[in-house]
C-alpha cells in the first residue's frame, strides 16, 4: 500500500478507536512478530524478521471492532486477531501485514449471574484475572491449563483448548454458553443463549475453534462451578501404557476424575523421575477425584480397587500432590523446553480403538528421524477415547534457520499423517493455525467444503486471519 | 552494555508468557509491549544489531519495576534487571522522551544538593535519655503527604518515644535508582545520606517509605554501604508498638470493611506482609483481602510512574482502586506515601487512607 493511502487508513481507524489506541511504532509491531510457535522463536533467536503488522490497533468495544472489520473489509486488508499470544501453533502472527487487532483492552466483566452459574466477559480479559474474579465471589471457572496466566478468553476460546481438570469439567467449548464474534460486513453475530438446544446446529461451535479465520470473538459467557470440598490425588504406576490405559477407559464407565494422566515408559524414566522423583519403572499414572468429600471418598476406593484388579500399584497420594503443585513449573524458563532445542507437541485425540495404534506408528515415524527422541503422554479423557500428548524432541537441530524449518515440517507432516492414517485428528486443544493448515485437507477430504464455505460468507474478501486453520 | 545477569534474564524471559497476568501496567493499557516478554524481545533484537533504542525508550519507562513478574516466576528471573539497565542505557544515550529527562533532572539536582546533616530531636513526654531513634520521612514523598509523616511522629511521641529528624533530609536515591539504575549519580546520592544517617548517632532508623527501606537495607549493602542503625519500617515500629501496649487503638467505627493494599517494596522486596494486619486488627476493623494482596499485591502505580506519566499512573491506581471496590471495601488502608498519593489519583469509590493517620485518630496512651 502506498504512503498516502496508509495514513489515510490510519486515520480512519483513529476515528474509530481514538489516536493513542493504534500504533504505527517499530516495537509495538516487532512484540506482534514473535509467538510462542517454535519457527517464529527460532527466527527471532536466528536474527532474522518474522513479517510485521503495517499497523497495531487496540479496540476498546465490540462496535469498534466491528467498524474497524468494515474498514479493512473495504480496503481489503488483512486482520490479525491476537489475544496474548501465547499460542504454539503461530495462529495470531500477521503473516501477510495489514492490521494487527490486540484485544486485550476488552477486559471488562459484563455480567456475573450467580443464579445460573455463569458469568460474560469480554473477550480481551485475561484468564486468570477472570478465574480471580470467580473466585471472589467463591466459584471457579475450572479451566487450568498451563497457559491460564498468558492467555485471554478469545484465545481459549478460538482455538478450543483444554485444561488439566477437563476429564470432569470439559474442554472450553463445554464451558461456553454462548459466544458473540463480529465479522467483516460489520454485523456482531450471537450464538443461541445456550450451548444445548434442538434449533439447528449450533453457531456456537462452528465459532468455538475458528482461530479468527471467520471474525473477532468479541465476548462469551462461561460456566462457573462451585469450588470443590476436596481434591485428593493419587499415583499409579503400571507395567506398561496399554495397561494404563484400559485402566482409564474402564474408570471413565464409573466415574469421572479431573485429573488423568498416563505417561509412557520414556515420560516416566525422564520427566517424571526428575522432577516427581518417581524411581520405578512402568507407565506412571496420577488421577484426581474432587467434589462432594463423601463421593470422592467413595471414587477413590473404585480406583484402588480397580488399579489392584488390573495389575497397577498404589503410590499413594504424594506424588500426585507433588505434580499439582509444579504443574505449573514446567512452562518457565529452564523448566520448560526452548531453543536451541527443537520440539513440538503432536496432541491428538481418538477412540480406544485407535489411540494405541496412533501411539505405536506416532512413536515409530518420530523415532524414524534422526537423533529424534519421543514422549508421550495421555490425558483428558472420555468415555470413548483419550487425548494422547506426544513429543519429539531434537538436542541438536541444524543450525541454519531454512534448514532447521524444512527438518520441523517434515517431521510434523510425517506425524501428523501417521496419526491420520489411524483415524486421529491434526490436533487435540492447541489448535491448527499456520503450524498444521496444511494439514487439514486431509483430515476432512471433501467435507473440507463446509468450512470453506463458512468462510466464503462470513469473509467473502477473506481478510480474517489468512493462512490459518488451511483458509 | 548490558549486565550478564540482565542477558541471561532476557534470553528468558523473550519467550515466556508466565508473569503478564501481574502486570499492573499491562493490565490496564492492554498493550503487549507492556509485558515482560515483550521488553525482553525487544532487547534480545536490539542485542542482535537492530537500532532500537529509540523506538522503545518510552516503553522500557511504562513499567512500576513492582516486581510481581519477578515475584511469580518459579526460576527466578527479575525482568526489573534488564529493564534497569535499559533505562541507564536509555537516559545516558540522551533518548529519553522529554518528559521524563525532566523528572530524572530534578532527581539528579536533589542527589547534587548539598548535604544538611544536621538533626533536631523531637522529645516525647515521659521520654528518658537521649533519642537514638532516627525518623527517616523519605522528605520528596512526604511533603506532598505531610499528615502521613506528621501522624506517625505523632504516634511515636505518644508511645513516649522521642525521635531525631533530619532538618534538611537528604534523598535516599531509591527513585533516581528506578529511573536510571545502578549508576555513579545514584551512589553518590546513596554515600550522602548513608553518611548523614551514619553522622546522626542513631541506632536505629525508623523508614516511612517503604521504598527508601528496601534502599537501606537491600541496595546500599551491595554497593558497599553500610548503616550504622538498624533499619525498621514504620509499619513494623508501629505494630510493636502495639503488641507491647506502649499504645493502644480503640475500635474503629468503620463504614463497611477495610482493605489493605500493599505497598510493593513492603511486601515483596521486605517481605512484610503481616504487621499492617496486625495494626488494623488492634484497630478491630473488619479487613477484607482483595485476591491480589500480600506478595502478589498490585501496584498502583508508583510515585516513579506518576511523575512522567501521570495519566498512565492514574489508569494503573484505578486498576487497583477497581480490586478494592469489587470486594466492597469501604476504605482502603495503606502504609507507603506514594501508594497514598497515587491511589488517591485514580477513580474508585472506595476512600483512599493512610494507615498511621487512621492509626493515631484511634490511639489512646497507655497508662
Amino acid at each position: 500500500m502506498n504512503d498516502f493511502m496508509s495514513h489515510m487508513i490510519r486515520s480512519e481507524l483513529e476515528d474509530v478507536v481514538g489516536r493513542e489506541h493504534v500504533s504505527v511504532s517499530e516495537s509495538d509491531r516487532l512484540t506482534h512478530s514473535v509467538d510462542y510457535f517454535w519457527l517464529s522463536r527460532l527466527w527471532e533467536d536466528r536474527s532474522r524478521t518474522m513479517p510485521l503488522a503495517d499497523i497495531v490497533v487496540y479496540p476498546g468495544s465490540a462496535d469498534e471492532v466491528s467498524r474497524i472489520l468494515v474498514i479493512a473489509n473495504y480496503y481489503k486488508i488483512p486482520v490479525f486477531p491476537w489475544g496474548g499470544g501465547a499460542g504454539s501453533q503461530g495462529g495470531a502472527l500477521p503473516v501477510k501485514g495489514g492490521i494487527l487487532l490486540d484485544m486485550k483492552r476488552m477486559d471488562r466483566v459484563i455480567r456475573f449471574d450467580e443464579r445460573s452459574m455463569c458469568v460474560t466477559a469480554e473477550a480481551g480479559i485475561n484468564y486468570m484475572q477472570l478465574e480471580w474474579y470467580v473466585n471472589e465471589k467463591g466459584y471457579s471457572l475450572m479451566h487450568y491449563p498451563s497457559s491460564l496466566t498468558c492467555s485471554t478468553l478469545g484465545g481459549f476460546l478460538a482455538h478450543n483448548g483444554i485444561g488439566v481438570l477437563s476429564t470432569k469439567y470439559g474442554k472450553i467449548d463445554d464451558q461456553c454458553l454462548n459466544l458473540e464474534m463480529a465479522v467483516p460486513s460489520g454485523r456482531i453475530l450471537r450464538s443461541a443463549p445456550v450451548p444445548k438446544h434442538s434449533s439447528g446446529p449450533g453457531i456456537l461451535h462452528m465459532f468455538i475453534g475458528s482461530e479468527g479465520t471467520l471474525g473477532v470473538i468479541t465476548q462469551a459467557t462461561m460456566k462457573i462451578f462451585k469450588r470443590p470440598e476436596t481434591r485428593r490425588f493419587r499415583a499409579f504406576l503400571f507395567p506398561d501404557v496399554p495397561a494404563g490405559l484400559a485402566f482409564g477407559r474402564d474408570l471413565l464407565q464409573e466415574f469421572r476424575p479431573s485429573i488423568m494422566r498416563l505417561y509412557n515408559e520414556e515420560e516416566t524414566r525422564s520427566i517424571i523421575k526428575s522432577i516427581l522423583g518417581v524411581e520405578k519403572d512402568g507407565a506412571f499414572m496420577n488421577i484426581a477425584v474432587e467434589g462432594n468429600a463423601e463421593i470422592v471418598e467413595i471414587e477413590e476406593k473404585i480406583a484402588l480397587r480397580m488399579c489392584a484388579e488390573r495389575g497397577g500399584m498404589d503410590l499413594g497420594s504424594d506424588y500426585g500432590e507433588k505434580w499439582w503443585d509444579s504443574r505449573v513449573t514446567f512452562f518457565y524458563p529452564d523448566h520448560a523446553l526452548d531453543l536451541p532445542k527443537m520440539f513440538g507437541t503432536l496432541d491428538t485425540v481418538a477412540t480406544y480403538s485407535n489411540i494405541e495404534k496412533i501411539y505405536w506408528a506416532l512413536k515409530e515415524t518420530i523415532e524414524s528421524f534422526s537423533g529424534v527422541r519421543f514422549i508421550a503422554h495421555f490425558s483428558h479423557w472420555y468415555e470413548w477415547g483419550v487425548m494422547i500428548y506426544d513429543r519429539f524432541i531434537i538436542e541438536d537441530p541444524p543450525q541454519d534457520p531454512e534448514e532447521a524449518m524444512r527438518l520441523h515440517n517434515e517431521i510434523w507432516n510425517a506425524g501428523i499423517r501417521a496419526v491420520l492414517e489411524n483415524g486421529g485428528v491434526v490436533n487435540d486443544h492447541h489448535g491448527v493455525g499456520l503450524k498444521l493448515g496444511r494439514l487439514m485437507k486431509e483430515q476432512y477430504g471433501e467435507s473440507m467444503i463446509a468450512l470453506e464455505a463458512l468462510k466464503k460468507e462470513l469473509d467473502p474478501n477473506g481478510i480474517m486471519n489468512p493462512f490459518k486453520l488451511g483458509l | 552494555m548490558l549486565s550478564g545477569k540482565a542477558m541471561d534474564t532476557i534470553r528468558a524471559c523473550r519467550f515466556c508468557w508466565m508473569c503478564r497476568h501481574l502486570c499492573p501496567v499491562g493490565l490496564v493499557t492492554g498493550r503487549e509491549a507492556n509485558t515482560p516478554r515483550a521488553k525482553a524481545l525487544l532487547l534480545d533484537m536490539e542485542q542482535k544489531g537492530r537500532e532500537l533504542m529509540g523506538e522503545y525508550a518510552e516503553d522500557m519507562f511504562q513499567c512500576c519495576l513492582c516486581g510481581a513478574c519477578a515475584s511469580s516466576c518459579e526460576t527466578g528471573y527479575e525482568p526489573p534487571v534488564f529493564i534497569r539497565e535499559a533505562r541507564r542505557n536509555i537516559a545516558s544515550g540522551g533518548l529519553a522522551p522529554r518528559e521524563i529527562s525532566d523528572v530524572i533532572g530534578d532527581h539528579l539536582k536533589a542527589g547534587d544538593a548539598p548535604g544538611a546533616a544536621a538533626v533536631r530531636e523531637v522529645r516525647s513526654a515521659g521520654a528518658a535519655g537521649t533519642a537514638d531513634t532516627l525518623f527517616f520521612r523519605g522528605a520528596r514523598l512526604s511533603e506532598k503527604n505531610r499528615e502521613m509523616a506528621d501522624a506517625f511522629g505523632e504516634i511515636l511521641e505518644k508511645a513516649g518515644v522521642s525521635y531525631l529528624m533530619f532538618e534538611e533530609e537528604p534523598a535516599d536515591g531509591n527513585e533516581l535508582f528506578d529511573l536510571i539504575g545502578e549508576t555513579a549519580e545514584v551512589k553518590r546520592t546513596a554515600v550522602r545520606c548513608a553518611e548523614a544517617i551514619n553522622g546522626s548517632g542513631a541506632e536505629r532508623v525508623v523508614v516511612l517509605n517503604p521504598s527508601s527501606a528496601r534502599m537501606f537495607r537491600q541496595e546500599y549493602p551491595a554497593w558497599g554501604l553500610e548503616l550504622s542503625a538498624e533499619v525498621v519500617t514504620a509499619t513494623v515500629f508501629a505494630a510493636e508498638l502495639l503488641k507491647s501496649g506502649k499504645v493502644k487503638a480503640e475500635r474503629a467505627d468503620m463504614e463497611g470493611p477495610v482493605t489493605f493494599h500493599d505497598p510493593c517494596r513492603l511486601a515483596r522486596d521486605l517481605d512484610e506482609t503481616e504487621a499492617a494486619r496486625d495494626i488494623i486488627a488492634a484497630m478491630g476493623c473488619e479487613l477484607r483481602e482483595m485476591i491480589q494482596s500480600r506478595k502478589i499485591t498490585k501496584c498502583c502505580g508508583g510515585t516513579v510512574l506518576a511523575s512522567h506519566s501521570p495519566r498512565l499512573a492514574e489508569q494503573t491506581a484505578s486498576g487497583r482502586r477497581a480490586d478494592a471496590d469489587r470486594i466492597g471495601a469501604g476504605s482502603i488502608l495503606t502504609a507507603c506515601p506514594g501508594c497514598l498519593s497515587v491511589l488517591r489519583g485514580g477513580s474508585g469509590t472506595a476512600e483512599v487512607k493512610d494507615i498511621f493517620v487512621f492509626l493515631n485518630e484511634r490511639i489512646r496512651c497507655s497508662e
